[in-house]
């Protein structure tokens, strides 16, 4: 016969409440529905009558997703697992959609890793899934029980890959790996169960306070960084950190939170399994293993390889060295650095030579195409170098915090130091090559034709001349005009545009009619519209009259001019420019009208 | 979370209930247990009402016994449900009506004892509350501490037979299951060599094991899963001194 437990005197009992209050917390932490978690499942016969094709049997468990049953289909006569979803969600019209949408899916699942889904439905408001019966113990409970070996562990993982690798070619992300959601049966063959229920029951970050703390807390240590941080963008390599947070829980016992140690810190166990782990935990998930097949590959190489004493087989000869990933990644780095630097400065030099030689071509546009693509490589070297550096810390595997921290910004400094001089040294050697053929252009420009006067209406031919005379003689002063306020503004800048003879024009001017120069130059009327018009980056320079329409009546005539080459936004274009002349008893004057700016053309 | 209720199927007092007088070796077995387990608040209970030291554990003897001979079980009112309430009825019946019968025949006469530390209880009894307590009141307090007790002296035996490293953080985290541990997890954590959020994953655990273990204990004394939460509410209003 039992004694209750051990009989000694009550002082001595260490696990004695305190006091009468301490004692009704402790019992208050039995609550089942503490901070709301869960409440108490129907029991089986509280359920029958809602299930009148099914015996239930027992309750198998519960969770945030439902309560499960034992139950024994009375026509088949074949044990299932019976999930009734929380009532609530009957209420929510858009979830009936999307339990028939996700059960179609989770029906066509046929592996013998995975439970199967028999099937589906909704009754008198509950909707549930009957599923394959598995007679054994969640992963959980059996962690919870003892300690499993590494061999054990090993032996569960390639199973739980075939299943996830199987799911994920389907299309299938199961969201919810954990040791709950494992199952195995009494041969020890496992069983991934809950596939795709996550996504059913549209479980995220958002819907914790729903589904509790505890609840949560339990289930966010295996999720991957990118479900609560981006869950609109998960992929089936959230499966795999969440299989490596199994995998790691099941060699060490612990879970591998925070600044967490290697597997291989447990005492015998093989220290190539660090390298395994630690890629399905990448927090970035394009550092992990991309597969869930990889993941199995990698192990059944390392179960296969020494297979006679796998959890003790500490650094024996003949293994690759922990660095190896380090190493491998340092040598994948610097073949891209070999292949980039050299393809960056092609590329950018060619895409600026070819941006450059769409108009004319020259000498100094190859020159400035060749700076160019330095400047590129020199900022893809910058970035290669960041991103070396940063790879390599992380192989190394957590080094010293704030160093750590420290090197990774300088690091992103030097990156983003070179991609800013990349910016500043393309966009200016650019720049001062579009100046350079701007000037060219200008120079090879050939003097502007002699316009075509027409005039409307009926003139004697003695009355036509004459006004043909008067515009054409105000057409040469506007030129020289013209001229003369561009060589006021940079002597530099003309000399370089006009030709010889422009230049002799106005020293001429200069000479002859000192007060006509100087009237000129100082005269405000025309500049006042075309140079530095606020769309345009760089003065208009001079004018190419192209028509002039004479109104007698009016006493005025409408010019239109194409003026040079000039900047706007970054491209070369050729403003055609319209105003007026007016005549006045002194001669013509000028009234700006518009200028309408036409890209191209000469 | 799900194998908390996968063990419900087997509790011994639905076992016990389920089963017709004086049939099921198993039911017996399960009975022997429930009673080995829960005598000192009977005890306290009969002490309280006034019997003396010698009459009480007689009492409490000679009811398990009859209860454990004869099957007394299919005469309690299975529709109550409990095994406490079952319990607590069972023995002022006894009491009343069968006690002066039993006390008849010679104590222990050929029948089955459970082997019952008489001596720890009076230890025990000698330190409850004196005053104002109702027998009733006292037995059930002793009950709810009784579970209490079972659950967390299972939980310190996990821990100890896990390593004596999990002793050792059993014995410094168990102040925090009833949030009684004032000292900061960061300090627990430094004598402990964990981390500040190790320590507090640690309470959580001990917390959930805690939990299923209380949960598991209080299963094995009703008649339905449903039951337990219903169970730890009166328990709760017991200890707190209100019904």
């Amino acid at each position: 016969m039992k004694k209750p437990h051990d009989p000694q005197s009550p002082m001595n009992r260490p696990t004695a409440p305190a006091g009468d209050e301490e004692a009704a917390r402790l019992l208050e932490v039995g609550l089942s529905d503490t901070g709301g978690r869960r409440q108490v499942p129907p029991s089986p016969a509280a359920m029958a009558e809602h299930f009148p094709d099914f015996e239930l049997l027992e309750v198998l468990g519960q969770g945030g997703m439902g309560v499960v049953y034992k139950a024994r289909h009375r026509k088949l006569d074949r044990l299932v697992a019976l999930k009734v979803l929380p009532r609530e969600l009957g209420m929510d019209p858009a979830f009936a959609e999307r339990f028939t949408r996700e059960a179609r899916t989770l029906a066509k699942l046929q592996h013998p890793h995975i439970v199967g889904v028999y099937e589906i439905g909704e009754t008198d408001g509950l909707y549930y899934l009957s599923m394959e019966y598995v007679d054994g113990v969640t992963l959980r409970s059996l962690m919870s029980g003892r300690e499993l070996s590494a061999r054990e562990a090993l032996a569960i993982v390639p199973q739980i890959c075939d299943a996830l690798e199987y799911a994920h070619r389907e299309g299938v992300v199961h969201r919810d790996i954990k040791p709950e959601n494992i199952l195995l049966d009494k041969g020890g063959r496992v069983k991934v169960a809950d596939f795709g229920l996550a996504k059913m029951l549209h479980r995220g970050p958002g819907d914790f306070t729903l589904t509790g703390t505890d609840q949560v807390m339990g289930t966010l240590h295996y999720m991957a960084p990118e479900q609560y941080k981006t869950p609109q963008d998960v992929d089936h390599r959230a499966d795999i950190f969440s299989l490596g947070v199994v995998f790691y829980e099941m060699l060490t016992g612990e879970l591998p939170v925070g600044n967490f140690a290697k597997p291989s810190d447990v005492p015998d166990l093989d220290a190539r399994l660090d390298e395994i782990v630690m890629r399905t935990l990448e927090r970035e998930r394009d550092l992990r293993y991309q597969h869930a097949s990889d993941v199995k590959t990698d192990v059944r190489t390392l179960v296969g390889d020494r297979d006679a004493d796998l959890d003790g087989g500490r650094g024996g000869a003949g293994h690759p060295p922990r660095s190896t990933q380090a190493r491998r990644r340092f040598s994948v780095f610097t073949v891209w650095a070999l292949v980039l630097i050299p393809a960056a400065a092609i590329i950018g030099g060619g895409v600026v030579a070819i941006v450059d030689s769409v108009g004319e071509r020259s000498i100094r546009g190859d020159y400035h195409a060749a700076k160019a693509g330095l400047w590129t490589a020199f900022g893809i070297c910058g970035l290669v170098v960041c991103f070396a550096s940063l790879g390599a810390m992380r192989a190394r595997q957590r080094p010293q915090l704030v160093r750590g921290y420290v090197f990774s910004l300088v690091i992103v400094a030097v990156g983003a130091f070179g991609m800013l001089g990349t910016a500043i040294g393309v966009a200016s050697e650019h720049n001062q090559y579009m100046r350079q053929r701007s000037f060219e252009r200008e120079r090879n420009r050939p003097r502007p034709p002699t316009p075509h006067v027409t005039v409307d209406g009926v003139l004697s031919p003695v009355m036509e001349n004459e006004i043909r005379k008067d515009v054409l003689e105000t057409w040469d002063r506007f030129l020289r005009v013209v001229a003369v306020r561009d060589l006021t503004i940079d002597h530099a800048e003309a000399a370089e545009i006009y030709t010889e003879e422009d230049i002799q024009i106005l020293r001429k001017l200069r000479e002859t009619d000192r007060d006509e120069f100087e009237r000129l130059r100082k005269s405000n009327e025309l500049g006042m519209g075309f140079v530095g018009s606020e769309s345009l980056e760089t003065p208009l320079r001079f004018f190419h009259i192209q028509s002039i329409q004479l109104d007698r009546w009016q006493r005025q005539a409408t010019v239109t001019a194409r003026a040079g080459g000039v900047y706007k936004n970054g491209r070369y274009v050729t403003p055609t420019v319209a105003f007026f002349m007016k005549r006045t008893v002194d001669g013509w004057t000028f009234v700006v009208d518009k200028v309408r700016v036409e890209e191209g053309g000469r | 979370m799900t194998e908390g209720a996968r063990r419900f199927h087997t509790t011994r007092w639905s076992l016990v209930a389920a089963a017709s007088a004086g049939e099921g070796e198993q039911a017996r077995a399960a009975l022997e247990e429930l009673c080995a387990a829960y005598w000192y608040p009977l005890y306290a209970f009969q002490r309280r009402r006034g019997s003396d030291i010698e009459e009480a554990s007689d009492l409490v003897q000679g009811f398990f016994a009859a209860l454990l001979e004869k099957g007394y079980v299919a005469q309690a009112d299975k529709d109550r449900g409990r095994f406490r309430t079952f319990l607590m009825t069972a023995l002022r019946h006894f009491a009343s009506k069968e006690w002066a019968k039993a006390k008849a025949l010679k104590r222990g006469g050929g029948k089955a004892q459970l082997s019952l530390d008489f001596e720890d209880g009076e230890r025990r009894y000698q330190l409850e509350p004196s005053g104002g307590v109702t027998a009733e009141a006292l037995f059930e307090r002793r009950w709810a501490l009784t579970l209490i007790e079972r659950a967390l002296e299972r939980l310190a035996a996990e821990h100890r037979g896990a390593s004596s490293e999990k002793a050792e953080r059993f014995e410094a985290l168990r102040p925090y299951l009833s949030g009684r541990g004032a000292e900061p997890y960061r300090d627990v954590g430094l004598r402990l060599g964990m981390t500040e959020t190790a320590v507090k994953v640690a309470v959580h655990r001990m917390k959930g094991r805690y939990r299923d273990l209380l949960r598991d204990e209080i299963a094995q004394t009703v008649g339905a899963e449903a039951e337990i939460d219903d169970e730890i509410r009166r328990l709760m209003g017991a200890l707190r001194g209100s019904p």
